[in-house]
């Protein structure tokens, strides 16, 4: 295969873990988010439902990051070193989420751990949202003063921030619907949720595109073809989401909810690449035979990975109430001690 | 002081430090535990000894407060290398970030997904299942350990290839850059200081709680489990050190000799001593004070009482590491490993003579008192391992190619401070919060640990 082709391969193979992190952790960050709003009680029922899943979730940022450096390692040094101070924050924002939802079994108040969860979920949710609506807009220049967090009082970086809240809430909402009992009180705000994040997300996702368009001087006619494919799967996915809802389907929303993710992510992710495609493209990425590397062991451990947490959320379904009634509150999936 | 609020590059190597040191704790207990959380599982499986599946349970739980820790700590760590130091991760990109990839797709990821397994599968898995799934955990710690030591390795004995265009380094052969020299000594060394340190702070938390008669029997278990492994992988340490040594002798000269404020190099026929205490004196290239031992330096570098050592005085000044710091540093690495030799040895002829009983064992204070201080020290041995390996290796990032200096991220001081601020802070808070539940576990004991319809005793069905 030659660099070019590699390059290509490695661009939709680092969209693709983008979409695995923002869509998947986006579940976990949804639901602790909008563990915010609901009362004590069913908070607690809210968190619980995301305790064994949300390790795996976040470890696919490390896997991202290892595969930007991996692949682009021009990219990984100069966004990470350009968005300095919006990085720490969001480190700083997973580790307080993180901190609130694995030690709130144990805490004397898991009120405050709960809001340390939901708080920190909905921080990191902004600044990955002002990380990425920075790289589209333009990042500042290296070694700037506010080290990145200029982006703060960018309004153009707005609508990334809001596709990714309305993404966490379409996904936490499918999410919530496959876990709570269909009696559940709950159910309508998770379906409020799911409804309302698919069309932010679809609207979103067509706003940035505007932007990217326009940031980087491209005519939209070029990319007519791929926007109407995505367009459409968008709508059969939104359809058969509504449809899943029927209680006669017992189908789970998840898939459906993660289709609209990806088309939205696709949608960027492919007029991204069109801007890319400049005779220096080859500058940012890693040489023929590093690549060549990544593809080999990719090939080799990305498959059995991915089917393991197809197995582990198929496990998750069939009986997310064996480990809370076995664990006597001691395990993840328990409520408070 | 006023280099160090100015110095961006001075900032960013301590946080570096600081958030390495802090995570490094968790791996070396999530390795150890996985491992002796299996080990107790396949106990249970073989001999159908219920004990055995109530210490595999119980200290699942302290598994999943460490792993948690790792989790929320390793994330900024990979990061860093983009955030301070994006020069070095463009020089190193066409090797260093496939292996970090590969570590998080391999080790880490494994580690993550079979963890729901090992947690929630104690009822919806079979014995068998549920013991494959602790294994899996436990091999995923060990591998993402593995690839981690790949890339601290080749930073030490940069091969594979050799040189550096326009700033990159150019790898020619994967596998001579993977199975570097350094590799075959520190990844046994680190592999075996997180089974030590772990088989050690079992010892130490079971022996406090035995002193204080509180769940005895239970506690007593896990500690006799804990001083066999302990003694079986210090010794072996001991093993895995002296290679250590002797690769840093050959490959990292300049290390060797800060290590040691060896200054002048030992003429053919003389044997190079050994300090046990020195206050070396940098302006005047020699040691104000020291305490030596003729012909040990030879022997510990090279196994022979007349083998040649590079003194400090033959490597140019600019390419001289730190020498106080790693000089103190690696001692006290070496007197608390052989420390935890004598202290394991005397455990097992304790035990040997009777003395570990539910009725005697408590009696044995000074024992059990030692055990309790070596929990923390064995973990002060593995950061001072790492300072001494690390800074050893200064001037250099990637040893003899890429000057640190030359390697940082273009950012102010400023930023830099604050964000050492926060994980200052933060490392605290998390530390804090780590010991109090951890205590709180450990209190409550292996009973809270039983499920209601968990049987008393027999064979896993």
């Amino acid at each position: 295969m030659s660099h070019a082709t590699l390059i290509d391969l490695w661009f939709v193979l680092t969209a693709g873990l983008l979409f695995l992190h923002i869509g998947l952790g986006s579940i976990d960050l949804g639901v602790c988010t909008l563990s915010l709003i609901t009362p004590d009680k069913d908070s607690e029922t809210l968190l619980g439902s995301i305790d064994t899943i949300w390790h795996a979730n976040q470890t696919w940022l490390v896997v991202l990051g290892g595969t930007l450096f991996g692949a682009f390692p021009v990219i990984y040094s100069e966004v990470l070193s350009r968005l300095y101070g919006l990085v720490i924050v969001l480190l700083a924002m997973l580790a307080m989420r993180g901190i609130g939802l694995e030690y709130r079994h144990h805490a004397a108040n898991p009120r405050r751990s709960r809001l340390f969860a939901g708080c920190g979920a909905l921080a990191a949710i902004v600044a990955e949202g002002l990380i990425l609506g920075t790289l589209i807009v333009g990042a500042p220049a290296p070694g700037s003063r506010l080290a990145g967090l200029s982006a703060l009082i960018r309004p153009e970086v707005l609508p990334t921030v809001l596709f990714l809240i309305f993404t966490a809430l379409l996904t936490a909402g499918a999410w919530l619907l496959k876990e709570l009992d269909d009696e559940h009180p709950l159910r309508p705000m998770a379906r409020r949720s799911m409804m309302a994040g698919a069309v932010g997300v679809l609207a979103f996702a067509t706003y940035i595109c505007r932007q990217m368009l326009a940031a980087w001087r491209i005519d939209a006619a070029e990319l007519h073809g791929l926007y109407m494919s995505l367009a459409a799967v968008a709508f059969a996915a939104l359809v058969l989401m509504t449809v899943s809802m029927q209680k006669s389907w017992r189908g789970s929303q998840v898939p459906w909810a993660l289709v609209v993710v990806g088309v939205a992510l696709a949608a960027c992710a492919g007029t991204a690449r069109f801007a890319m495609q400049t005779p220096g493209a080859a500058d940012f990425a890693a040489s023929r035979e590093a690549l060549v590397f990544l593809t080999w062991t990719s090939a080799l451990l990305l498959p059995p990975l991915i089917a393991f947490q197809i197995f582990q959320y198929r496990l998750q379904r069939r009986g997310a109430d064996v480990s809370t009634t076995e664990s006597g509150g001691q395990e993840p999936s328990a409520g408070p001690e | 002081m006023e280099h160090l609020l100015t110095d961006h590059i001075l900032l960013s190597r301590i946080q570096f430090a600081l958030t390495t040191m802090f995570h490094i704790i968790w791996p070396a207990l999530t390795i150890g535990l996985s491992i002796f959380i299996f080990a107790a599982e396949l106990a249970w499986v073989k001999t159908g000894n219920i004990e055995w599946r109530r210490q595999a349970r119980f200290w699942t739980k302290f598994f999943l407060l460490a792993f948690a820790m790792g989790v929320i700590s390793g994330v900024p760590l990979e990061f860093q290398f983009g955030t301070n130091w994006s020069r070095f991760s463009v020089a190193s990109g066409n090797f260093l970030g496939q292996i970090l990839s590969v570590e998080t797709m391999s080790g880490f990821m494994l580690e993550s997904i079979f963890l729901y397994f090992m947690v929630a599968g104690w009822k919806r898995l079979s014995p068998g299942m549920h013991l494959f799934s602790t294994g899996m955990v436990a091999l995923g710690a060990s591998i993402s350990a593995f690839w981690i030591m790949v890339a601290n390795s080749w930073m030490q004995t940069p091969s594979g290839g050799g040189r550096m265009v326009d700033g990159v380094y150019q790898v020619t052969d994967r596998l001579a850059a993977i199975f570097n020299p350094d590799i075959f000594a520190s990844f046994p060394h680190m592999w075996l200081a997180c089974l030590t340190s772990t088989a050690f702070i079992i010892c130490g938390v079971s022996a406090w709680h035995i002193l204080r008669h509180r769940h005895s029997e239970f506690y007593l278990r896990a500690f006799k489990a804990g001083v066999a492994a302990a003694l079986f992988f210090s010794l072996l340490q001991a093993f895995t050190g002296d290679l250590s040594g002797r690769t840093v002798a050959r490959y990292q000269p300049a290390k060797l000799a800060a290590t040691e404020a060896f200054w002048e190099t030992n003429k053919p026929g003389e044997g190079a001593a050994w300090s046990i205490f020195a206050w070396p004196d940098t302006e005047a290239e020699r040691n104000y004070v020291e305490l030596r031992i003729p012909f040990v330096l030879s022997i510990l570098a090279t196994h022979d009482p007349f083998g040649r050592v590079t003194g400090l005085k033959d490597i140019p000044e600019d390419e001289r590491p730190p020498i106080t710091l790693i000089f103190y540093s690696f001692r006290i690495m070496v007197f608390t490993g052989t420390l935890m030799i004598i202290v394991a040895l005397w455990a097992v002829w304790t035990w040997y003579k009777g003395r570990l009983t539910p009725i005697h064992a408590a009696r044995q204070r000074k024992l059990m008192k030692f055990f309790i201080w070596l929990a923390p020290f064995s973990i002060i041995a593995i950061w001072t391992g790492w300072i001494m390996r690390e800074v050893g290796r200064q001037p250099w990032i990637i040893y003899g190619l890429l000057r640190t200096d030359d390697a940082s991220s273009p950012l102010t001081a400023g930023a830099v401070s604050i964000s050492l601020g926060y994980f200052a802070l933060a490392a605290v808070f998390f530390i804090t919060l780590f010991c109090v539940f951890s205590v709180r576990i450990l209190r409550k004991g292996p009973e809270t640990d039983q499920a209601p319809d968990e049987p008393e005793s027999g064979r896993p069905t």
